[in-house]
């Protein structure tokens, strides 16, 4: 397996480089440059001109690229234009966020989508099945911006349960972490949740007909048994499937949800990057959300192993 | 069963009495913490060395000029308490108010003056409106002199313009530092009503009051007169999301949000819980020509155009549909504004809405069809609006008329081609406000703005000459004329509607005042 794993690890340095060309490429073709933006409408031709060059924006493309990528080996994606500090200690700060977004939004979805689902396969063709079903489809349906909006609505205007938005650390103030994420979770997670709950139910109802459970409860074994220790085990897969998806989404930045709740998160970085043409934050930020999709699909097939024995990798 | 009337009698009285007294006007309460709500994200802090308007939110609350603009838009003292200039108009002498301290303790002084000009000529994106300053120095310890190499009418303008502002701030800072380069938030020191305490760039600004500020003597002007810090704290959140900011209010967190959208305005205007406030004006869209490109470049064409154009219409669009945020006004300068006048000949051009002649002038054009291409940004709402009404406008008159979205900066680079584009919409009010001729971004051949469009005209050049040496207001005044005069005779852009921005505040906050630039000093709450 560390075989494996090593095989994988250099396989990504031609995928980053394909990244790193295409962002160049990106940049190159899309027109603006970030200096009017920065220095405002009032600015003198001159002082444009002197802002270009100090930024290195008067050099050629290659030359700028080049001198990124030599930097990015050493550690160093550059210095934003706007957030007055290096992209790397930005991307820190933000991941931060990200990253609890991502694990309590996975865990709304887990929590909810896995036991409806299940649920919904051992009572398939019921009210519970067909309602859960339904409604899973509702929550998929909805915009995530529609759907945070909504939340805001009901939990932070008309009860007024839970603050706005924004981000206060773990170790600042527990409760005041947990109000200010329990919104932006709820939102992401819902969505999730109804991918899992339709997963689980699918695949369940496929592993539920199997011999080996026929077997099992003919052995006398306990219906709980049968289904969390046999038959739920066996589509684990999938799940984990959708959900190593999904975790890679997040924490690449769920942009929407970041920007309705006013999250510093990594998605509204780059996403303003990009519209402020911030190509330092364009550059790295991709490249770490591209590494974060490398990471999380080696992690996810290396669960394949620990879930299902029968999965080799040559 | 009398006395009992006359018992109620006079209950009913006194009530009426009372009641007609109305409500006790209020006396200001001190403290508290006011939340912001904004969707102004500050690239830089440095207000030397930028002038967007975010970072003049910010700027404005901790740094002072020595002079600054007034309600009516008309230089009024801040730092320096009078002025005198000689009668060669070359000499600007400014006299200190003494006892004025810095956020740090420091009181200010002529050496403080003298170090930030020398640091804001160093750094500041308005060099050129201060080529004409020949020398500075300090004549004592409260007075500076200023020496310039002509005469100048808008030299006061630009020393007190906000916008990329010659804040003054303590000698020691400010020497030799580099644009952007103060340590955040200890060298972000000046010496008004609030001080910063922290930033947190692309997420929040939090001020605190200056216990030793010493307010200006009299009422509020503008950005003048006495700034009274009432709130402890101003804690600004950068909150691009409209449907966030208007929760924020409504939830009752936040007290203050900015640029809340046309479609609230009803709703929230009925929600007890809420106050509106209106800015009016806050800007006009103002339709760009290509004149690098044949068909737009003809003048006929543009006449065309504005012979097409109905304004109350591409207000209405912006604001959707709410016809309280919007005013029509031929002149280039709002009414608030002292350099406001009526002209026989805008009133005649502006609003039209003459198909006919329109189409009449598009044959003189020689127009015969070929494609006319409007370029936009959906990221403004009012200048994707603004293109999409008036690609309907052109439609009707027979114009085959086409609209291209870019991302803002696409679009500001698109200004600079010759032949992608023909017509397109830029959101500008503020310079002029400050700066009467600050037109000349769009019309002086000087000017490096793409907005330009590649205009150019000797006439125009020399008003804008002539005013750089005129003095008095009224002889200004006269050359703004000749300025509107020239726009509407040859439109290198055609402005539209004024729309006003609407302010959202929770009912208990008190004392605001929608004006160029949201002012949260002489702010409180009575709660």
């Amino acid at each position: 397996m560390l075989r494996y794993v090593i095989r994988r690890l250099l396989v990504m340095f031609p995928t980053i480089f394909v990244m790193v060309a295409l962002i160049a490429l990106m940049i190159a073709l899309v027109p603006g440059d970030p200096v009017s933006l920065l220095i405002g409408q009032e600015a003198s031709g001159d002082a444009i001109a002197a802002k270009r060059a100090e930024l290195g924006l008067d050099r050629p493309m290659a030359v700028q690229l080049l001198d990124w990528v030599i930097k990015a080996i050493h550690g160093d994606l550059g210095r934003s234009y706007f957030l007055n500090q290096p992209v790397t200690a930005a991307i820190v700060e933000r991941y931060s966020v990200t990253i609890n977004v991502t694990f309590f939004a996975l865990l709304v979805a887990t929590t909810i989508g896995m036991p409806v689902g299940v649920l919904a396969s051992l009572r398939q063709g019921s009210i519970f099945d067909w309602g859960a079903m339904t409604l899973s489809l509702i929550v998929l349906s909805i915009p995530s911006f529609w759907l945070a909006l909504n939340l805001i609505f009901l939990f932070v205007v008309t009860v007024q349960w839970f603050p706005l938005g924004g981000f206060v650390p773990l170790s600042e103030d527990p409760v005041e972490f947990i109000k200010h994420l329990a919104l932006p979770c709820l939102s992401l997670g819902l969505a999730e949740a109804a991918i899992v709950a339709r997963i689980t139910r699918t695949s369940m109802l496929e592993v539920l007909r199997m011999d080996y459970l026929r077997t099992a409860r003919a052995k006398g074994l306990r219906e709980g048994a049968v289904v969390y220790g046999h038959a739920l085990k066996n589509v684990l897969i999938p799940i984990v499937t959708v959900i190593g998806v999904s975790a890679g989404t997040f924490l690449g930045g769920s942009v929407v949800t970041e920007t309705v709740y006013n999250l510093p998160g990594v998605g509204r970085m780059v996403v303003e990057g990009v519209m402020r043409r911030d190509y330092p934050v364009i550059q790295g930020g991709i490249l770490v959300v591209t590494l974060t999709y490398l990471a999380i699909n080696l992690i996810v097939d290396l669960l394949y192993l620990w879930i299902d024995p029968r999965v080799r990798y040559e | 069963m009398n006395r009992m009337r006359v018992f109620v009698g006079l209950l009913v009285v006194i009530g009426v009495l009372l009641a007609a007294r109305g409500e006790p006007a209020q006396a200001p309460k001190m403290g508290g913490t006011l939340k912001v709500a904004t969707q102004a994200v500050p690239p830089v802090l440095d207000t030397q060395a930028g002038a967007t308007t975010a970072t003049r939110l910010i700027a404005i609350h901790v740094l002072e000029p020595l002079v600054t603009f007034g309600e009516n838009y008309s230089v009024v003292p801040m730092l320096a308490e009078s002025w005198q200039i000689s009668p060669d108009g070359k000499i600007y002498t400014f006299k200190l108010r003494q006892g004025v301290k810095f956020h740090n303790g420091k009181e200010l002084t002529s050496e403080d003056v003298v170090a930030s000009i020398e640091r804001f000529l160093q750094v500041s994106v308005r060099k050129p409106a201060f080529r004409i300053l020949s020398s500075f120095a300090a004549k004592d310890k409260y007075t500076v002199e200023l020496m310039l190499s002509s005469p100048s009418g808008s030299f006061l303008d630009a020393l007190g313009s906000p916008a990329g502002e010659l804040a003054i701030m303590p000698k020691e800072i400010i020497t030799g530092k580099a644009a952007n380069a103060f340590k955040l938030p200890d060298e972000y020191i000046g010496t008004g009503p609030y001080q910063l305490v922290a930033f947190k760039p692309d997420q929040f600004v939090t001020l605190k009051r200056f216990k030793d500020y010493k307010p200006f003597p009299g009422e509020r002007n503008g950005l003048g007169g006495a700034k009274i810090a009432y709130f402890d704290e101003i804690h600004m959140d950068f909150m691009k999301e409209t449907g966030a900011r208007v929760a924020a209010v409504e939830s009752g967190e936040y007290g203050f949000a900015d640029a809340i959208p046309g479609t609230e305005y009803s709703r929230l205007s009925a929600n007890p819980k809420t106050k509106v406030a209106l800015t009016k004006p806050q800007f006009v869209e103002h339709v760009l020509f290509n004149h690098m490109n044949k068909l737009s470049g003809n003048l006929k064409f543009r006449q065309a155009v504005l012979a097409a154009m109905d304004m109350e219409a591409i207000g209405l669009a912006i604001t959707s549909g709410t016809k309280e945020l919007l005013r029509l006004n031929p002149c280039l300068w709002p009414r608030e504004s002292v350099w406001h006048f009526e002209s026989a000949q805008a009133n005649e051009l502006y609003n039209q809405k003459n198909p006919d002649k329109a189409r009449k002038l598009l044959a003189e054009a020689g127009y015969k069809g070929e494609q006319v291409v409007l370029v936009a940004t959906r990221e403004y709402d009012s200048i994707y609006k603004t293109m999409l009404t008036l690609a309907d406008q052109l439609k009707r008159v027979g114009v085959n008329a086409k609209v291209d979205v870019l991302d803002w900066p696409g679009l500001r680079a698109r200004w600079g081609e010759k032949d992608t584009w023909h017509i397109s919409t830029t959101t500008y009010l503020t310079p002029v406000l400050v700066s009467p001729e600050a037109w000349g971004i769009f019309w002086n051949s000087e000017s490096p703005a793409p907005e330009r469009g590649g205009y150019s005209n000797p006439e125009m050049d020399k008003v804008f000459k002539d005013l750089s040496v005129t003095q008095t207001v009224e002889q200004r005044k006269a050359k703004l004329k000749d300025l509107q005069r020239i726009m509407y005779e040859t439109l290198p852009h055609i402005p539209t509607a004024e729309i006003f921005d609407v302010s959202l505040l929770r009912s208990d906050i008190q004392g605001f005042n929608g004006w160029y630039t949201n002012r949260f000093f002489g702010l409180w709450s009575d709660k």
